[in-house]
């Protein structure tokens, strides 16, 4: 096993190399300047020229990227254009809520879609599942930002329960995780229902009735059991996708995450600030979906069995 | 003499191949439209299209579009303005189903381009496996590695907001999961009898590709990319929401909601059209893509 | 004949299947009885309703769209049909038990063998986990797979030892009956005849009745001790095997035995049934079989044939018989 996730480290660094790489050659064309931020629009054309030899802003983009991936190797990602902050620190310093915020709402997605799934499943046909695909079908397709904004104008200004923004304590977290939640529950309501029908009607399903195991042992013992292999794929992705897509929520709730600071960065200009929450972002999605792998491997033996001989 | 005989084996074994295909889509058809959602799907989008079309003749884009009326600013809606008016004043209603041609036609156009680079990557990659299916998998997987909406946002704050780098956004996110599923499906087919007889009767690499190989292993890219559109129509949505897609006053449904965010306080009709109207869209490519699915799939829906 | 003496017991069993397309008479008012401690054979063709007959047994018709419209089933004296949920659990695996078709999906794969065994002991018996993994172990040796291989996993087995696996966690709570649906058909011939043979001894040893399902005239030669012909939902013929074997009644049993290869006669012409199976959805009035039956009259087309016992344990259910003199082809010789 531990040579299944070493293996699986070492796949992940080229890939890590040439997403960097791209990212950083894409925000190499990015508008933002260090030096005219620096000196302000007074200064000369030679000032400026001056200003990024001593930095080495002037060097070919490889050469300036491997000086940027020695910086990463030591923890060093650069300083704001505008802040003068070190990107690293200022990163990990919205980390936390972007990933209280993603794991929250994909929990209760998770949480929610799995009894929602089972049961369509169960009562296929019915119009219990109808009902239950119908719901899915519009939480797919509703957008996220759209939805926060209904949220907030129903629970904060209506209602006045919740507040519309900001992340001063827990019950600031219940709009914003509800509505990252209720996008990756439609998709994964549909991930387990498919997934619970396809497994449902095995031969080993079968052979477990006859064995003399109930209608309900059969179900949870059996079904969900290799019906789960599917699912954890698409709650990795899920979780994956509710890092970047908390782009979107945390402008819609100002909550003060990573998302966040990516829009406002890109907004100022700060060119390596952006650079920065773009690759560690996707780095920690990368991780992400390596553990959901890992757990992958120890649900089905097959995978496992691949990787210890 | 050679020749000719090439030339009929390739002719019959052609011939074989529209047959099947024209067969199957007959069939798929008659799946789709036993399907009531798959239909009203169709419907759904085929009513939003009409109302984008009419809306060309019925509203005037410099008159009722963008243009300001400050006196009838912030109206609920009424039998004048159905949908409301907005902070200038400008009619919702008719810049809402102005909106719709941004969204379907940057939907189609982007799901298109993704769909063309991914197939013709993936069936090369399939095809001649090797060196170039190494390199072009390898792509595909760093450009996978980057959450979607990440990599939109990387591209169009490099190039600049315009529709163009808008459409090249949203697809580049797309390409290397169709380039994964033409792969796939085209080393499916690959390996096939009639592919083998068409080599052996000696037709080029680049016939027997288009021809013979992409042909057949097109229905899980289909699939694939009837069930992308709503995701991309909502992508677009998005990145216009957060400012980085089409900006104010060009009224692109997810820049409208951006700018009606600061009057829902009070003016809350202004946040849920031009939304209800990305939701119906996007539902309507949904149950489409699901109808397609199916109908290309049929053991998936028992 | 004492109903002690009878482990299974069918009666006028009806099964349809209602679908989109029409509804599949899957099963037509059969009847069927398996004598305590013997073997009996279930022949037909592929759709002729043997397995349908097999889960009605178990009472796992999947349902939707299966029901059984009519019958009864008692299974050493239970009537099954009748039980609640919770009696027909205890019941599977302890009174009647099942070995599938194909054991590449027969097995969960996420569990371990040796879990999968323990787990119909832990059913019917009222022991530790860790005893029924003993003797889950033990059931493995009995098969003939090492019991240290209990931790596997079902991928990490050939086809051959997972239907010794199918059949431990069928025989491992000794069952009255057994039903064996086709245990060897998905199996290569050389396992087939190691399956075979392990079956009839534990069947010998544990002294289990058993109801084998098969399309395969010889293994029913080989493994029975009386033999029913089923066709297109119905049993056509049933009797002892020496009586079904050398005292052939109906044409569909003689076109069975036409359609072997004879070994001893390598230039004899094989003689198939013409024609095809009928539509279960669109049975033909009348004898089923008579649209391929070169003996078939008019009367055939128009009513069910009635069984006829021939002896007390032979019938057949053929209009033709209705006339004294009517003897088939094989018969003549």
């Amino acid at each position: 096993m531990i040579r299944y996730i070493l293996k699986r480290l070492l796949m992940l660094i080229p890939v890590m190399i040439g997403v960097s790489l791209f990212i950083f050659i894409i925000m190499d064309f990015a508008p933002g300047d260090a030096a005219m931020t620096a000196l302000g629009d007074n200064a000369t054309e030679q000032q400026l020229f001056e200003y990024r030899q001593e930095r080495g802003l002037n060097d070919p983009v490889f050469v300036r990227y491997a000086r940027y991936m020695l910086g990463i190797v030591r923890g060093d990602l650069g300083t704001s254009y505008i802040t003068n902050r070190n990107v690293l620190q200022t990163y990990l310093q919205k980390l936390p809520y972007t990933l209280e915020l993603a794991f929250s709402g994909t929990l209760l997605a998770v949480f929610f879609s799995i009894i929602l799934g089972v049961i369509a499943a169960l009562r296929r046909g019915t119009i219990i599942d109808s009902s239950v695909m119908i719901l899915a079908l519009i939480g797919l397709s509703m957008p996220l930002f759209w939805l926060g904004l209904l949220l907030i104008i129903c629970f904060s200004l209506n209602l006045g329960l919740l507040p519309p923004g900001g992340a001063e304590g827990i019950e600031y977290l219940v709009l914003p995780a509800v509505t990252l939640a209720v996008a990756k529950m439609a998709l994964l309501t549909r991930t387990t229902r498919s997934s619970m029908l396809e497994v449902i009607n095995e031969d080993y399903i079968r052979t477990a009735r006859a064995k003399g195991v109930s209608k309900k042992d059969a179900v949870r013992k059996h079904a969900l059991r290799n019906a789960l292999i599917p699912i954890i794929t698409a709650i990795g992705i899920e979780l994956g996708s509710s890092l970047g897509g908390s782009v979107i929520v945390e402008t819609v709730f100002a909550w003060p995450g990573v998302g966040r600071l990516i829009v406002d960065s890109i907004g100022k200009r700060d060119t390596p600030m952006v650079t920065g929450c773009l690759i560690l972002t996707t780095m920690i999605v990368a991780m992400l979906l390596l553990i959901v792998d890992i757990i992958y491997a120890y649900v089905d033996p097959r995978i496992k069995g691949q990787y210890s001989k | 003499m050679q020749s000719s005989i090439v030339k009929t084996q390739n002719r019959v074994i052609r011939a074989e191949g529209k047959i099947r295909s024209r067969g199957m889509w007959a069939e798929v058809w008659r799946n789709f439209r036993k399907s009531f959602g798959a239909m009203l799907g169709l419907f759904i989008v085929g009513m939003i299209v009409v109302a984008a079309v009419a809306g060309n003749f019925i509203f005037d884009y410099d008159e009722h579009v963008v243009g300001q009326n400050v006196s009838e600013s912030k109206q609920e809606p009424s039998a004048k303005h159905w949908f409301g008016t907005d902070e200038y004043g400008r009619d919702i209603f008719a810049r809402v189903i102005w909106g719709a041609r941004y969204s379907i036609s940057i939907g189609f156009a982007s799901v298109l381009l993704s769909s063309l680079v991914g197939v013709t990557l993936g069936a090369l990659a399939g095809y001649y496996g090797g060196v170039t299916e190494t390199i072009i998998m390898r792509l595909a997987d760093i450009f996978m590695a980057v959450p979607p909406i990440l990599l939109g946002i990387c591209l169009v704050s490099a190039f600049g907001q315009n529709i163009f780098m808008l459409v090249i956004a949203v697809s580049v996110s797309a390409i290397p999961a169709m380039t994964r599923v033409s792969r796939a499906s085209v080393m499916t087919v690959r390996d096939m009898e009639f592919v083998e007889a068409a080599r052996a009767a000696g037709a080029n690499d680049i016939v027997i590709i288009f021809r013979h190989v992409l042909i057949n292993s097109l229905a899980p890219v289909i699939v694939q990319a009837t069930l992308r559109i709503s995701g991309t129509i909502i992508a677009i949505a998005a990145l216009s929401f957060i400012g980085l897609g089409i900006t104010a006053p060009t009224p692109e449904w997810g820049a409208m909601l951006s700018s009606a965010r600061g009057y829902i306080r009070g003016h809350s009709y202004m946040a849920l059209f031009p939304g209800l109207a990305i939701m119906i869209t996007v539902m309507g490519f949904n149950l489409i893509g699901d109808g397609v699915r199916d109908s290309l799939d049929p053991k998936l829906k028992k | 004949m004492d109903s002690k003496d009878i482990a299974l017991e069918v009666k006028n069993l009806v099964v349809e299947y209602v679908t989109a397309d029409g509804t599949v008479h899957a099963v037509n008012d059969i009847n069927l009885t398996v004598k305590r401690q013997s073997c009996m054979g279930l022949v037909g063709e592929t759709g002729a309703g043997k397995t349908s007959t097999a889960l009605a047994i178990m009472n796992l018709i999947p349902s939707p769209p299966g029901i059984i419209r009519r019958g009864r089933i008692v299974l050493n004296g239970y009537e099954t049909l009748s039980m609640k949920d919770t009696e027909m659990d205890a019941v599977r695996g302890k009174e009647v038990a099942m070995i599938f078709q194909d054991p590449m999906t027969a097995l969960n794969p996420v569990l371990t063998i040796g879990e999968q065994i323990a787990e119909s002991i832990l059913m019917h018996e009222k022991i530790s986990k860790t005893e029924a993994l003993e003797r889950a172990k033990q059931m493995l040796e009995m098969v003939g797979i090492n019991g240290n291989r209990a931790n596997n996993y079902p991928y990490q087995l050939s086809g051959g030892m997972k239907q010794r696996v199918v059949i431990a966690i069928a025989l491992c709570c000794n069952p009255n009956l057994l039903i064996a649906d086709e245990p060897t058909t998905a199996l290569d011939v050389t396992i087939q005849a190691q399956v075979l043979e392990l079956i009839d001894n534990l069947r010998e040893s544990y002294k289990t009745s058993m109801l084998l399902i098969t399309h395969d005239l010889g293994i029913v030669a080989e493994m029975c001790d009386e033999v029913s012909v089923m066709y297109a939902g119905r049993i056509v013929e049933c009797g002892t095997v020496k009586e079904v074997f050398t005292d052939t009644k109906h044409p569909y049993t003689e076109g069975l035995f036409n359609s072997l290869p004879n070994i001893n006669d390598r230039n004899a012409q094989l003689t198939p049934i013409t024609g095809l199976v009928p539509d279960p959805t669109d049975l033909p009035p009348g004898c089923a079989f008579a649209p391929r039956c070169r003996y078939a009259c008019a009367e055939c087309g128009k009513r069910v044939p009635k069984d006829k016992w021939i002896s007390a344990t032979h019938m057949v259910a053929c209009t033709a018989y209705e006339k004294p003199e009517f003897l088939i082809e094989r018969n003549k010789k």
